[in-house]
Protein backbone atom coordinates (compact mmCIF):
# COMPACT_ATOMS: atom_id res chain seq x y z
CA UNK A 1 0.00 0.00 0.00
CA UNK A 2 1.40 3.59 -0.94
CA UNK A 3 1.35 6.82 1.18
CA UNK A 4 -0.31 8.57 -0.92
CA UNK A 5 -3.87 8.09 -1.79
CA UNK A 6 -6.52 9.92 -4.29
CA UNK A 7 -10.07 9.51 -3.67
CA UNK A 8 -12.12 9.67 -7.30
CA UNK A 9 -15.87 10.04 -6.56
CA UNK A 10 -17.23 8.79 -9.69
CA UNK A 11 -20.91 10.22 -10.65
CA UNK A 12 -22.59 8.17 -12.95
CA UNK A 13 -26.71 7.82 -13.59
CA UNK A 14 -27.57 3.64 -13.63
CA UNK A 15 -26.57 2.27 -16.75
CA UNK A 16 -23.71 4.83 -17.38
CA UNK A 17 -21.03 1.86 -17.45
CA UNK A 18 -19.40 2.79 -13.89
CA UNK A 19 -18.32 -1.34 -12.49
CA UNK A 20 -17.73 -2.25 -16.31
CA UNK A 21 -15.51 0.81 -16.44
CA UNK A 22 -13.55 0.20 -13.16
CA UNK A 23 -12.93 -3.37 -14.35
CA UNK A 24 -11.96 -2.40 -17.47
CA UNK A 25 -9.61 0.07 -16.22
CA UNK A 26 -8.21 -2.25 -13.92
CA UNK A 27 -7.77 -4.94 -16.49
CA UNK A 28 -5.95 -3.01 -18.93
CA UNK A 29 -3.62 -0.99 -16.70
CA UNK A 30 -2.87 -4.34 -14.30
CA UNK A 31 -0.42 -5.71 -17.27
CA UNK A 32 2.61 -3.98 -18.65
CA UNK A 33 2.24 -2.72 -21.89
CA UNK A 34 4.73 -0.95 -24.55
CA UNK A 35 5.74 2.62 -22.57
CA UNK A 36 3.66 1.78 -19.63
CA UNK A 37 5.77 2.95 -16.33
CA UNK A 38 3.65 0.76 -13.92
CA UNK A 39 0.90 -1.59 -13.16
CA UNK A 40 -2.06 -1.61 -11.01
CA UNK A 41 -2.38 -3.96 -8.54
CA UNK A 42 -5.25 -4.70 -6.00
CA UNK A 43 -6.41 -7.13 -3.57
CA UNK A 44 -5.86 -10.74 -4.79
CA UNK A 45 -10.00 -11.03 -4.04
CA UNK A 46 -10.89 -7.93 -5.67
CA UNK A 47 -8.57 -8.74 -8.51
CA UNK A 48 -10.76 -12.14 -8.91
CA UNK A 49 -14.16 -10.26 -8.94
CA UNK A 50 -12.81 -7.24 -11.26
CA UNK A 51 -11.91 -9.60 -13.65
CA UNK A 52 -15.01 -11.72 -13.35
CA UNK A 53 -16.74 -9.01 -14.25
CA UNK A 54 -14.67 -7.72 -17.49
CA UNK A 55 -14.32 -11.39 -18.56
CA UNK A 56 -18.39 -11.84 -18.16
CA UNK A 57 -18.78 -9.00 -20.64
CA UNK A 58 -16.38 -9.79 -23.15
CA UNK A 59 -17.56 -13.47 -23.41
CA UNK A 60 -19.05 -14.02 -26.99
CA UNK A 61 -20.59 -16.82 -24.99
CA UNK A 62 -22.39 -15.15 -22.78
CA UNK A 63 -25.34 -13.26 -24.46
CA UNK A 64 -26.05 -10.32 -21.86
CA UNK A 65 -23.90 -8.19 -20.49
CA UNK A 66 -23.02 -7.89 -16.56
CA UNK A 67 -25.93 -7.01 -14.50
CA UNK A 68 -27.08 -4.06 -12.35
CA UNK A 69 -25.31 -2.75 -9.41
CA UNK A 70 -27.37 -3.61 -6.16
CA UNK A 71 -27.91 -0.69 -3.75
CA UNK A 72 -24.55 -0.48 -1.93
CA UNK A 73 -21.08 1.31 -1.96
CA UNK A 74 -17.99 -0.65 -3.11
CA UNK A 75 -14.77 1.14 -2.91
CA UNK A 76 -12.24 -0.25 -5.47
CA UNK A 77 -8.70 0.92 -4.87
CA UNK A 78 -5.63 0.61 -7.13
CA UNK A 79 -1.89 0.82 -6.02
CA UNK A 80 0.39 1.72 -9.16
CA UNK A 81 3.49 -0.38 -8.95
CA UNK A 82 7.03 -0.29 -10.32
CA UNK A 83 8.80 -3.25 -9.69
CA UNK A 84 12.68 -3.52 -10.69
CA UNK A 85 15.79 -5.30 -9.46
CA UNK A 86 15.94 -2.96 -6.64
CA UNK A 87 12.47 -3.69 -5.36
CA UNK A 88 8.73 -2.86 -5.24
CA UNK A 89 7.70 0.69 -5.42
CA UNK A 90 4.21 1.86 -5.17
CA UNK A 91 4.40 5.58 -5.16
CA UNK A 92 0.43 6.50 -5.74
CA UNK A 93 -2.83 4.51 -4.63
CA UNK A 94 -6.29 5.02 -6.66
CA UNK A 95 -9.21 4.75 -4.86
CA UNK A 96 -12.62 4.30 -6.78
CA UNK A 97 -16.34 4.31 -4.91
CA UNK A 98 -18.38 2.13 -7.67
CA UNK A 99 -22.07 1.98 -6.03
CA UNK A 100 -25.71 1.48 -7.47
CA UNK A 101 -26.49 4.40 -9.68
CA UNK A 102 -30.00 5.09 -8.24
CA UNK A 103 -28.11 5.89 -5.47
CA UNK A 104 -27.15 9.69 -7.39
CA UNK A 105 -31.56 10.01 -7.11
CA UNK A 106 -32.69 8.33 -4.04
CA UNK A 107 -35.85 10.35 -4.30
CA UNK A 108 -36.69 8.79 -7.48
CA UNK A 109 -40.39 7.38 -7.43
CA UNK A 110 -38.99 3.88 -8.70
CA UNK A 111 -37.56 3.37 -5.34
CA UNK A 112 -40.07 4.26 -3.08
CA UNK A 113 -38.35 5.93 -0.14
CA UNK A 114 -39.34 8.30 2.56
CA UNK A 115 -37.53 11.27 3.55
CA UNK A 116 -36.65 9.47 6.70
CA UNK A 117 -34.86 6.66 4.82
CA UNK A 118 -33.06 8.74 2.71
CA UNK A 119 -31.98 10.42 5.70
CA UNK A 120 -30.77 6.57 7.78
CA UNK A 121 -29.79 4.76 5.18
CA UNK A 122 -26.61 3.26 5.66
CA UNK A 123 -25.20 3.04 1.77
CA UNK A 124 -26.51 6.66 0.79
CA UNK A 125 -24.58 8.17 4.18
CA UNK A 126 -21.28 5.95 2.64
CA UNK A 127 -21.61 7.64 -0.40
CA UNK A 128 -22.41 10.94 0.86
CA UNK A 129 -19.54 10.93 2.79
CA UNK A 130 -17.00 9.70 0.11
CA UNK A 131 -18.68 12.61 -2.10
CA UNK A 132 -18.14 15.09 0.71
CA UNK A 133 -14.19 13.83 1.04
CA UNK A 134 -13.11 12.77 -2.78
CA UNK A 135 -9.79 14.55 -4.70
CA UNK A 136 -10.99 14.21 -7.84
CA UNK A 137 -14.31 13.73 -9.97
CA UNK A 138 -15.24 11.43 -12.36
CA UNK A 139 -18.61 12.54 -14.35
CA UNK A 140 -19.41 10.10 -16.53
CA UNK A 141 -22.17 10.05 -19.30
CA UNK A 142 -23.84 7.69 -20.60
CA UNK A 143 -22.82 7.03 -24.29
CA UNK A 144 -26.22 5.15 -25.10
CA UNK A 145 -28.55 7.79 -23.38
CA UNK A 146 -26.40 10.86 -25.39
CA UNK A 147 -26.71 9.12 -28.61
CA UNK A 148 -30.82 9.01 -27.90
CA UNK A 149 -30.63 12.52 -26.89
CA UNK A 150 -29.25 13.46 -29.90
CA UNK A 151 -31.38 11.43 -32.03
CA UNK A 152 -34.12 13.75 -30.35
CA UNK A 153 -35.98 10.91 -27.85
CA UNK A 154 -38.85 12.76 -26.35
CA UNK A 155 -38.24 11.23 -23.28
CA UNK A 156 -34.12 12.87 -22.97
CA UNK A 157 -35.14 16.18 -24.03
CA UNK A 158 -32.87 18.57 -21.33
CA UNK A 159 -31.64 15.14 -19.96
CA UNK A 160 -27.84 16.58 -19.94
CA UNK A 161 -28.40 19.92 -18.59
CA UNK A 162 -30.23 18.69 -15.57
CA UNK A 163 -27.72 15.62 -15.25
CA UNK A 164 -25.02 17.88 -15.52
CA UNK A 165 -26.73 20.29 -12.78
CA UNK A 166 -27.36 18.02 -10.41
CA UNK A 167 -23.89 16.46 -10.31
CA UNK A 168 -22.24 20.34 -10.07
CA UNK A 169 -24.63 21.60 -7.50
CA UNK A 170 -23.20 18.53 -5.62
CA UNK A 171 -19.55 19.48 -6.52
CA UNK A 172 -20.32 23.22 -5.59
CA UNK A 173 -22.14 22.25 -2.36
CA UNK A 174 -18.72 20.81 -1.25
CA UNK A 175 -16.97 23.65 -2.35
CA UNK A 176 -17.72 25.99 0.48
CA UNK A 177 -15.54 23.37 2.55
CA UNK A 178 -12.50 23.15 1.04
CA UNK A 179 -12.50 26.31 -1.68
CA UNK A 180 -11.51 24.87 -4.37
CA UNK A 181 -12.62 22.97 -7.16
CA UNK A 182 -10.78 19.16 -7.72
CA UNK A 183 -10.01 18.08 -10.73
CA UNK A 184 -12.91 17.07 -13.53
CA UNK A 185 -13.17 14.79 -15.65
CA UNK A 186 -16.11 14.13 -18.03
CA UNK A 187 -15.86 10.94 -19.45
CA UNK A 188 -18.20 9.59 -22.22
CA UNK A 189 -18.92 5.86 -21.47
CA UNK A 190 -19.88 3.72 -24.55
CA UNK A 191 -17.73 6.00 -26.91
CA UNK A 192 -18.27 3.60 -29.98
CA UNK A 193 -21.79 3.91 -30.31
CA UNK A 194 -21.51 7.52 -30.39
CA UNK A 195 -17.79 8.07 -32.55
CA UNK A 196 -18.70 9.07 -36.18
CA UNK A 197 -21.89 8.48 -36.20
CA UNK A 198 -24.54 10.60 -38.29
CA UNK A 199 -27.06 12.56 -36.40
CA UNK A 200 -28.95 14.74 -38.45
CA UNK A 201 -26.65 14.29 -41.23
CA UNK A 202 -22.84 15.03 -38.70
CA UNK A 203 -20.68 12.85 -37.59
CA UNK A 204 -20.59 12.89 -33.60
CA UNK A 205 -17.07 13.57 -32.66
CA UNK A 206 -15.52 14.39 -29.69
CA UNK A 207 -15.24 17.83 -30.49
CA UNK A 208 -18.87 18.05 -30.89
CA UNK A 209 -19.83 16.42 -27.75
CA UNK A 210 -17.67 18.54 -25.32
CA UNK A 211 -18.93 21.66 -27.30
CA UNK A 212 -22.40 19.89 -26.01
CA UNK A 213 -21.57 19.44 -22.69
CA UNK A 214 -19.81 23.14 -22.15
CA UNK A 215 -22.78 25.19 -24.01
CA UNK A 216 -25.10 23.39 -21.15
CA UNK A 217 -25.91 27.03 -19.44
CA UNK A 218 -25.16 25.41 -16.03
CA UNK A 219 -22.09 23.90 -16.84
CA UNK A 220 -21.08 26.55 -18.93
CA UNK A 221 -20.69 28.82 -15.60
CA UNK A 222 -19.54 26.47 -13.56
CA UNK A 223 -16.08 26.60 -16.05
CA UNK A 224 -16.68 30.05 -15.45
CA UNK A 225 -16.37 29.59 -11.80
CA UNK A 226 -13.32 27.46 -12.36
CA UNK A 227 -11.25 29.69 -14.58
CA UNK A 228 -12.36 32.61 -12.16
CA UNK A 229 -11.03 31.13 -9.30
CA UNK A 230 -7.72 29.44 -11.11
CA UNK A 231 -9.51 25.94 -10.16
CA UNK A 232 -8.67 22.22 -11.93
CA UNK A 233 -9.28 22.03 -15.58
CA UNK A 234 -12.07 19.95 -17.18
CA UNK A 235 -11.41 17.22 -19.55
CA UNK A 236 -13.70 15.49 -21.73
CA UNK A 237 -12.91 11.82 -22.29
CA UNK A 238 -14.46 9.71 -24.81
CA UNK A 239 -14.18 6.38 -23.51
CA UNK A 240 -14.98 2.09 -24.37
CA UNK A 241 -14.72 -1.02 -22.05
CA UNK A 242 -15.24 -3.49 -24.95
CA UNK A 243 -14.94 -1.47 -28.48
CA UNK A 244 -16.56 -2.45 -31.39
CA UNK A 245 -17.48 -6.17 -29.81
CA UNK A 246 -20.66 -4.13 -28.63
CA UNK A 247 -22.84 -2.67 -31.04
CA UNK A 248 -26.59 -1.18 -30.99
CA UNK A 249 -29.17 -2.88 -32.59
CA UNK A 250 -30.96 -0.26 -34.25
CA UNK A 251 -34.14 -2.67 -34.29
CA UNK A 252 -34.21 -3.50 -30.48
CA UNK A 253 -32.66 -0.34 -29.22
CA UNK A 254 -30.59 -2.69 -27.05
CA UNK A 255 -26.84 -3.29 -26.92
CA UNK A 256 -25.46 -6.28 -28.49
CA UNK A 257 -22.45 -8.49 -28.32
CA UNK A 258 -20.98 -9.16 -31.55
CA UNK A 259 -19.08 -11.97 -31.46
CA UNK A 260 -16.31 -12.20 -34.41
CA UNK A 261 -15.48 -8.53 -33.54
CA UNK A 262 -12.38 -7.75 -31.64
CA UNK A 263 -12.23 -6.40 -28.17
CA UNK A 264 -10.64 -3.09 -27.90
CA UNK A 265 -10.65 -0.73 -25.33
CA UNK A 266 -10.36 2.62 -25.90
CA UNK A 267 -8.68 5.50 -23.41
CA UNK A 268 -9.68 3.55 -20.35
CA UNK A 269 -6.38 5.11 -18.51
CA UNK A 270 -6.49 8.32 -19.53
CA UNK A 271 -8.72 9.62 -17.07
CA UNK A 272 -6.74 7.56 -14.52
CA UNK A 273 -3.65 9.20 -16.07
CA UNK A 274 -4.59 12.84 -15.71
CA UNK A 275 -5.20 12.66 -12.23
CA UNK A 276 -2.46 13.00 -10.26
CA UNK A 277 -1.09 15.66 -12.75
CA UNK A 278 -4.33 17.54 -12.28
CA UNK A 279 -4.65 17.20 -8.89
CA UNK A 280 -1.07 18.81 -8.09
CA UNK A 281 -1.62 21.67 -10.34
CA UNK A 282 -4.32 22.16 -8.62
CA UNK A 283 -2.85 22.29 -5.41
CA UNK A 284 0.02 24.57 -6.91
CA UNK A 285 -2.64 26.87 -7.88
CA UNK A 286 -4.59 26.54 -4.50
CA UNK A 287 -1.35 27.21 -2.87
CA UNK A 288 -0.46 30.15 -4.66
CA UNK A 289 -3.98 31.87 -3.95
CA UNK A 290 -3.87 31.00 -0.16
CA UNK A 291 -0.64 32.70 0.31
CA UNK A 292 -1.71 35.85 -2.09
CA UNK A 293 -2.64 37.65 -4.54
CA UNK A 294 0.37 38.04 -6.58
CA UNK A 295 1.62 34.44 -7.13
CA UNK A 296 5.50 35.60 -7.78
CA UNK A 297 5.78 36.92 -5.00
CA UNK A 298 4.81 34.88 -2.71
CA UNK A 299 7.19 32.26 -4.74
CA UNK A 300 9.73 34.76 -4.30
CA UNK A 301 9.19 35.06 -0.28
CA UNK A 302 8.83 31.76 0.26
CA UNK A 303 12.58 31.29 -1.74
CA UNK A 304 14.07 33.32 0.45
CA UNK A 305 13.23 30.59 3.72
CA UNK A 306 16.64 28.88 2.54
CA UNK A 307 16.45 26.57 5.51
CA UNK A 308 12.83 25.74 4.53
CA UNK A 309 13.94 24.96 0.79
CA UNK A 310 16.81 22.39 1.98
CA UNK A 311 14.25 20.11 4.25
CA UNK A 312 12.17 20.35 1.13
CA UNK A 313 14.77 19.51 -1.76
CA UNK A 314 15.63 17.20 0.92
CA UNK A 315 12.52 15.32 1.21
CA UNK A 316 12.05 15.51 -2.15
CA UNK A 317 15.73 13.16 -3.29
CA UNK A 318 15.13 10.79 0.31
CA UNK A 319 15.61 7.37 -0.17
CA UNK A 320 12.25 6.81 2.40
CA UNK A 321 9.84 9.24 0.11
CA UNK A 322 8.57 11.33 2.33
CA UNK A 323 7.20 13.23 -0.64
CA UNK A 324 4.04 11.02 -0.33
CA UNK A 325 3.29 11.82 3.24
CA UNK A 326 3.22 15.23 2.12
CA UNK A 327 0.60 14.81 -0.69
CA UNK A 328 -1.39 12.22 1.83
CA UNK A 329 -1.15 15.42 4.54
CA UNK A 330 -2.63 17.78 2.05
CA UNK A 331 -5.12 15.59 1.25
CA UNK A 332 -6.26 14.58 4.51
CA UNK A 333 -5.93 18.72 5.76
CA UNK A 334 -8.63 19.31 3.25
CA UNK A 335 -10.93 16.49 4.63
CA UNK A 336 -10.48 18.23 7.26
CA UNK A 337 -12.03 20.91 6.11
CA UNK A 338 -9.22 23.03 4.49
CA UNK A 339 -6.36 24.72 4.66
CA UNK A 340 -6.89 28.30 6.26
CA UNK A 341 -4.71 28.06 9.13
CA UNK A 342 -1.91 26.47 7.00
CA UNK A 343 1.53 28.01 8.41
CA UNK A 344 4.14 29.87 6.18
CA UNK A 345 6.10 27.35 7.05
CA UNK A 346 4.21 24.46 5.86
CA UNK A 347 3.02 26.37 2.86
CA UNK A 348 6.52 27.10 1.86
CA UNK A 349 7.52 23.26 1.70
CA UNK A 350 4.08 22.63 -0.14
CA UNK A 351 4.74 25.46 -2.21
CA UNK A 352 8.21 24.37 -3.31
CA UNK A 353 7.38 20.88 -3.61
CA UNK A 354 4.53 21.87 -6.33
CA UNK A 355 6.52 23.69 -8.32
CA UNK A 356 9.31 21.72 -8.91
CA UNK A 357 6.40 18.90 -9.67
CA UNK A 358 4.93 21.16 -11.60
CA UNK A 359 7.78 21.88 -13.38
CA UNK A 360 8.92 18.55 -14.15
CA UNK A 361 4.85 17.93 -15.80
CA UNK A 362 5.37 21.40 -17.57
CA UNK A 363 8.64 20.28 -19.32
CA UNK A 364 7.74 16.28 -19.75
CA UNK A 365 4.69 17.32 -21.99
CA UNK A 366 6.81 19.68 -24.36
CA UNK A 367 8.96 17.13 -24.78
CA UNK A 368 6.80 14.28 -25.31
CA UNK A 369 5.10 16.21 -27.79
CA UNK A 370 8.22 15.92 -30.15
CA UNK A 371 9.81 12.52 -28.98
CA UNK A 372 6.91 10.45 -27.88
CA UNK A 373 8.14 7.21 -28.77
CA UNK A 374 12.18 7.82 -27.52
CA UNK A 375 10.61 9.41 -24.74
CA UNK A 376 8.34 6.03 -23.55
CA UNK A 377 11.99 3.74 -24.38
CA UNK A 378 13.65 6.06 -22.35
CA UNK A 379 11.17 5.13 -19.25
CA UNK A 380 11.47 1.48 -20.02
CA UNK A 381 14.95 2.30 -18.97
CA UNK A 382 14.28 4.24 -16.11
CA UNK A 383 12.13 2.10 -14.84
CA UNK A 384 14.58 -0.14 -13.98
CA UNK A 385 16.59 2.15 -12.74
CA UNK A 386 14.25 3.98 -9.88
CA UNK A 387 15.02 3.23 -6.39
CA UNK A 388 13.45 5.33 -4.35
CA UNK A 389 9.47 6.23 -3.45
CA UNK A 390 10.23 9.95 -4.94
CA UNK A 391 12.40 8.35 -8.23
CA UNK A 392 9.02 6.32 -8.82
CA UNK A 393 6.34 8.79 -8.14
CA UNK A 394 8.87 11.57 -10.63
CA UNK A 395 8.87 8.36 -13.40
CA UNK A 396 5.21 7.68 -12.64
CA UNK A 397 4.24 11.43 -13.11
CA UNK A 398 6.23 11.71 -16.21
CA UNK A 399 4.15 8.54 -17.76
CA UNK A 400 1.62 10.12 -17.45
CA UNK A 401 2.56 13.51 -19.03
CA UNK A 402 3.71 11.17 -22.36
CA UNK A 403 0.17 9.24 -22.24
CA UNK A 404 -2.32 12.89 -21.93
CA UNK A 405 0.08 15.15 -24.48
CA UNK A 406 -0.36 12.03 -26.68
CA UNK A 407 -4.35 11.84 -25.52
CA UNK A 408 -4.13 15.81 -26.12
CA UNK A 409 -2.86 15.87 -29.27
CA UNK A 410 -5.19 13.41 -30.68
CA UNK A 411 -8.35 14.99 -28.75
CA UNK A 412 -7.35 18.88 -28.93
CA UNK A 413 -10.73 19.60 -27.67
CA UNK A 414 -10.60 17.73 -24.71
CA UNK A 415 -9.81 20.64 -21.94
CA UNK A 416 -12.48 22.52 -21.26
CA UNK A 417 -12.14 26.01 -19.59
CA UNK A 418 -9.06 28.03 -19.35
CA UNK A 419 -5.95 25.36 -18.45
CA UNK A 420 -3.68 25.57 -15.52
CA UNK A 421 0.14 25.92 -16.51
CA UNK B 1 -26.85 -29.43 8.70
CA UNK B 2 -30.20 -29.88 7.43
CA UNK B 3 -33.16 -27.41 7.57
CA UNK B 4 -35.84 -28.80 10.06
CA UNK B 5 -38.94 -28.64 9.24
CA UNK B 6 -40.54 -26.29 11.63
CA UNK B 7 -38.22 -23.68 10.66
CA UNK B 8 -39.85 -20.47 9.85
CA UNK B 9 -39.25 -19.00 5.73
CA UNK B 10 -40.12 -15.63 5.20
CA UNK B 11 -39.66 -14.89 0.86
CA UNK B 12 -38.53 -11.66 -0.06
CA UNK B 13 -37.93 -10.12 -2.92
CA UNK B 14 -36.03 -6.76 -4.16
CA UNK B 15 -36.03 -5.11 -8.11
CA UNK B 16 -33.64 -2.61 -8.81
CA UNK B 17 -33.20 -1.85 -5.52
CA UNK B 18 -36.87 -1.33 -4.95
CA UNK B 19 -38.36 -3.79 -2.08
CA UNK B 20 -41.62 -5.68 -3.44
CA UNK B 21 -42.03 -8.46 -1.22
CA UNK B 22 -40.71 -8.31 2.95
CA UNK B 23 -41.04 -10.56 5.95
CA UNK B 24 -44.24 -9.38 7.76
CA UNK B 25 -42.58 -9.36 10.99
CA UNK B 26 -39.97 -6.61 9.64
CA UNK B 27 -42.94 -4.47 7.68
CA UNK B 28 -45.01 -4.40 11.08
CA UNK B 29 -41.55 -3.33 13.10
CA UNK B 30 -40.46 -1.07 9.90
CA UNK B 31 -43.69 1.06 10.39
CA UNK B 32 -42.24 2.91 13.15
CA UNK B 33 -38.67 2.54 12.30
CA UNK B 34 -37.08 3.59 8.91
CA UNK B 35 -33.87 1.48 9.72
CA UNK B 36 -35.92 -1.31 10.17
CA UNK B 37 -37.57 -1.07 6.76
CA UNK B 38 -33.74 -0.22 4.62
CA UNK B 39 -32.49 -3.45 6.63
CA UNK B 40 -33.30 -5.78 3.97
CA UNK B 41 -32.05 -3.97 1.01
CA UNK B 42 -28.97 -2.62 2.91
CA UNK B 43 -28.35 -6.00 4.16
CA UNK B 44 -28.42 -8.14 0.62
CA UNK B 45 -25.84 -7.02 -1.09
CA UNK B 46 -24.80 -8.92 -3.97
CA UNK B 47 -21.34 -9.92 -5.38
CA UNK B 48 -21.81 -9.68 -9.32
CA UNK B 49 -18.61 -11.53 -9.54
CA UNK B 50 -20.56 -14.77 -8.12
CA UNK B 51 -23.48 -14.42 -10.96
CA UNK B 52 -26.30 -16.55 -9.63
CA UNK B 53 -24.65 -18.13 -7.17
CA UNK B 54 -26.51 -18.45 -3.64
CA UNK B 55 -25.53 -15.49 -1.20
CA UNK B 56 -25.83 -16.10 2.30
CA UNK B 57 -25.83 -14.01 5.56
CA UNK B 58 -26.83 -13.11 9.07
CA UNK B 59 -29.19 -10.56 8.90
CA UNK B 60 -29.26 -9.13 12.22
CA UNK B 61 -32.92 -7.30 13.31
CA UNK B 62 -32.21 -4.74 16.11
CA UNK B 63 -34.39 -5.83 18.92
CA UNK B 64 -35.20 -9.32 17.76
CA UNK B 65 -32.07 -11.43 17.03
CA UNK B 66 -30.09 -13.14 14.43
CA UNK B 67 -31.66 -14.78 11.09
CA UNK B 68 -30.16 -16.41 8.30
CA UNK B 69 -30.29 -14.84 4.87
CA UNK B 70 -29.93 -16.39 1.71
CA UNK B 71 -30.42 -14.52 -1.61
CA UNK B 72 -29.69 -15.01 -5.50
CA UNK B 73 -29.21 -12.44 -7.90
CA UNK B 74 -31.09 -13.49 -11.00
CA UNK B 75 -32.80 -11.78 -13.99
CA UNK B 76 -36.19 -11.24 -13.60
CA UNK B 77 -38.51 -13.69 -15.46
CA UNK B 78 -40.30 -12.54 -19.09
CA UNK B 79 -36.40 -11.12 -20.10
CA UNK B 80 -37.28 -7.33 -19.15
CA UNK B 81 -34.83 -4.98 -19.52
CA UNK B 82 -33.53 -1.74 -18.11
CA UNK B 83 -33.15 1.88 -19.78
CA UNK B 84 -29.80 0.46 -20.44
CA UNK B 85 -31.01 -2.22 -22.28
CA UNK B 86 -29.11 -4.74 -19.41
CA UNK B 87 -31.47 -7.93 -18.27
CA UNK B 88 -32.91 -6.74 -15.47
CA UNK B 89 -32.10 -8.55 -12.25
CA UNK B 90 -33.87 -9.40 -8.51
CA UNK B 91 -32.41 -10.12 -5.73
CA UNK B 92 -34.86 -13.23 -4.38
CA UNK B 93 -34.45 -14.71 -1.28
CA UNK B 94 -35.54 -16.19 2.22
CA UNK B 95 -35.05 -15.15 6.01
CA UNK B 96 -35.30 -17.83 8.10
CA UNK B 97 -35.39 -17.97 11.46
CA UNK B 98 -32.83 -21.65 12.10
CA UNK B 99 -29.31 -19.74 11.97
CA UNK B 100 -28.33 -23.60 11.39
CA UNK B 101 -30.72 -24.26 8.66
CA UNK B 102 -29.10 -25.22 5.04
CA UNK B 103 -30.64 -23.16 2.78
CA UNK B 104 -30.09 -23.75 -0.69
CA UNK B 105 -31.22 -23.27 -4.01
CA UNK B 106 -33.91 -25.93 -3.63
CA UNK B 107 -35.25 -23.90 -0.86
CA UNK B 108 -35.71 -20.57 -2.92
CA UNK B 109 -37.25 -22.32 -6.28
CA UNK B 110 -40.10 -23.62 -3.79
CA UNK B 111 -40.79 -19.91 -2.01
CA UNK B 112 -40.60 -18.74 -6.06
CA UNK B 113 -43.98 -18.90 -6.73
CA UNK B 114 -44.85 -16.48 -3.87
CA UNK B 115 -42.49 -13.81 -5.65
CA UNK B 116 -43.45 -14.05 -9.36
CA UNK B 117 -46.67 -12.39 -9.15
CA UNK B 118 -45.20 -9.14 -7.24
CA UNK B 119 -42.35 -9.07 -9.64
CA UNK B 120 -44.62 -8.98 -12.70
CA UNK B 121 -46.79 -6.48 -11.21
CA UNK B 122 -43.76 -4.08 -10.64
CA UNK B 123 -42.05 -4.49 -14.19
CA UNK B 124 -45.25 -3.99 -16.23
CA UNK B 125 -46.89 -1.46 -14.16
CA UNK B 126 -44.18 -0.31 -11.59
CA UNK B 127 -45.23 0.07 -7.95
CA UNK B 128 -46.68 2.83 -5.62
CA UNK B 129 -47.12 2.15 -1.57
CA UNK B 130 -45.19 -0.24 0.79
CA UNK B 131 -43.81 -3.33 0.09
CA UNK B 132 -46.30 -6.56 0.32
CA UNK B 133 -45.28 -8.61 3.50
CA UNK B 134 -44.90 -12.26 3.44
CA UNK B 135 -46.21 -14.65 6.24
CA UNK B 136 -43.90 -17.21 7.25
CA UNK B 137 -43.72 -20.50 5.78
CA UNK B 138 -42.90 -23.66 7.61
CA UNK B 139 -39.51 -25.52 5.75
CA UNK B 140 -41.66 -28.62 5.62
CA UNK B 141 -44.89 -26.34 4.09
CA UNK B 142 -45.79 -26.12 0.74
CA UNK B 143 -46.04 -22.24 -0.44
CA UNK B 144 -48.89 -21.30 -2.22
CA UNK B 145 -48.15 -18.43 -4.69
CA UNK B 146 -49.36 -15.46 -4.54
CA UNK B 147 -53.05 -14.84 -4.77
CA UNK B 148 -54.27 -13.40 -8.19
CA UNK B 149 -54.81 -10.04 -8.52
CA UNK B 150 -58.44 -8.33 -9.64
CA UNK B 151 -57.42 -8.12 -13.26
CA UNK B 152 -56.32 -11.45 -13.78
CA UNK B 153 -59.51 -12.61 -11.90
CA UNK B 154 -61.33 -10.44 -14.15
CA UNK B 155 -59.64 -11.60 -17.06
CA UNK B 156 -60.69 -15.23 -16.24
CA UNK B 157 -64.21 -14.85 -15.32
CA UNK B 158 -64.63 -13.09 -18.77
CA UNK B 159 -62.28 -16.15 -20.43
CA UNK B 160 -64.82 -18.52 -18.61
CA UNK B 161 -67.72 -16.78 -19.42
CA UNK B 162 -66.92 -16.26 -22.92
CA UNK B 163 -66.00 -20.03 -23.17
CA UNK B 164 -69.88 -21.14 -21.12
CA UNK B 165 -71.52 -18.63 -24.13
CA UNK B 166 -69.67 -20.60 -26.85
CA UNK B 167 -70.47 -24.26 -25.71
CA UNK B 168 -74.39 -22.99 -25.00
CA UNK B 169 -74.17 -21.91 -28.76
CA UNK B 170 -72.81 -25.26 -29.75
CA UNK B 171 -75.14 -27.35 -27.55
CA UNK B 172 -77.99 -25.07 -28.87
CA UNK B 173 -76.55 -26.09 -32.73
CA UNK B 174 -76.09 -29.48 -31.54
CA UNK B 175 -80.01 -30.27 -29.91
CA UNK B 176 -81.21 -28.22 -32.83
CA UNK B 177 -84.39 -25.69 -32.09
Amino acid sequence: MSATTLRVMVFGERGAGKTLYLAGLFRGMSVSGPGSVFTLQTGEVDRLKLNRIYADAVNPLLKNFPPSTHWQTEPWRFDCQITNRHGTFRPLSVEYLDYSGEMLDPLDARLGMTDEEIEVDPELRALRGYRDHADAYLLMIDGLKLLRMLRGAPELAGWLEHYLSDQLQVMEQRLTGTGGRPPLHVVVSKWDLLDGRMVDGVPVTLGAVAGLVARQPTFAAHLDGRAQDRDAPVRVIPVSVTGPFAALDEETGEIVKVPGRPVQPYNLDVPFTALLPDTIRWRREQLLADTGPSGEGVERKLNRRAALLAHARAFVGSARGPLAERLDRWATRRQNGGSPAMSIATAGLAGELLHQLGAVLDEQESRSRARLREIQEEHQRRRQAVATESEAITLALQGFAVRLAEFEEKNPGSLLGEVLS
Amino acid sequence: MTIVATSRLWPFVIVESRLIVTPDFLARRGGSDPRIRRLLVNAARVDQARGTALHRRVLTVPGEGAYALAYRYVPVPGGARDEATRVMHMAEGVVCDDLDAELTDETLNRTRGYLLGPVRRYVDQGWSGPPLSSRAVLAGESVEPTPWSLGRLAAVVVLAAAGLTVLLLALKRVLGP
